[in-house]
């Protein structure tokens, strides 16, 4: 049975890791001065959950305001919808990573 | 997805100011029999709703608001009843200028109004949870 180092040379393996590195889009975290800014995706989901947590803040202190009769009704079944609405978008796109990310674990190798 | 958010912000708004409105028919037709107490005094003077556009500045959409509620200036009937703490010295009760039609029918107006608000509000709310759905 042949050995499969005797296939695959080592240092050609290691070459082919190396270039495919720098084949690998360039990183976005330390954009180049001058250029416009480029918007990861990573930067995007980042952006959209910042929101999110902030929408939900913000209708747990309406709700709560709500229970203590400092804020009407109407906008406490706002604040709830709007609250609802987002949880759904959270959970939509959790569900999507998770897929993704399990899509790459099934990866074959 | 900005649009549908502000189809609910509108519609809110909308129905904020129904209700508001409604608020104002029923004190009218809460007071419409109230009188005044010393001879010759005014009784209830019937209130109105007026509206404007109210632009929201961080999106630039029309809302709508209450802009004031003033008093509304036709004279008073007068009613004779010389028994009445309010009777001027001809015997004669100066009666509110609520007119009971005329605020049912505002009120049935500020009623449907809500109503189509909340249409307004319902459709972009199902919009919306539609455009979520596609996600998953």
């Amino acid at each position: 049975m042949a050995d499969f180092s005797s296939l695959v040379s080592s240092a050609a393996a290691r070459g082919a890791y190396r270039s495919s590195q720098e084949l690998a889009a360039p990183r976005l975290d330390h954009p180049v001065p001058g250029e416009p800014r480029t918007e990861g995706f990573a930067e995007l989901v980042k952006q959209a959950s910042s929101e999110a947590m902030a929408t939900v803040r913000e209708a747990d202190a309406t709700v709560q305001a709500g229970l203590r009769g400092e804020a009407d009704t109407q906008k406490v079944v706002e604040a709830t919808l709007a609250l609802e609405s987002t949880v759904r978008t959270a959970v939509s796109m959790r569900d999507k990573f998770v897929e993704a990310y399990q899509e790459i674990l099934r990866m074959p190798i | 997805m900005e649009s549908l958010k502000s189809i609910i912000s509108i519609a809110a708004a909308g129905m904020r100011a129904q209700g508001q409105r409604l608020k104002v028919v029923a004190e009218n037709v809460a007071n419409a029999g109230t009188t005044g107490s010393t001879p010759g005094a005014d009784p209830y003077r019937r209130k109105l709703v007026s509206f404007e556009e109210m632009i929201d500045r961080e999106t630039g959409d029309s809302l709508v608001q209450v802009r004031d509620v003033t008093r509304d200036k036709t004279p008073f009937t007068e009613r004779l009843d010389p028994a009445h703490p309010a009777a001027d010295e001809n015997g004669f009760v100066k009666v509110s200028n609520v007119n009971p039609i005329i605020e049912m029918s505002n009120m049935r107006e500020a009623s449907r109004s809500y109503e189509a608000n909340m249409n307004m509000f319902e459709a972009g709310r199902k919009m919306r949870s539609q455009i979520i759905d596609l996600l998953r």
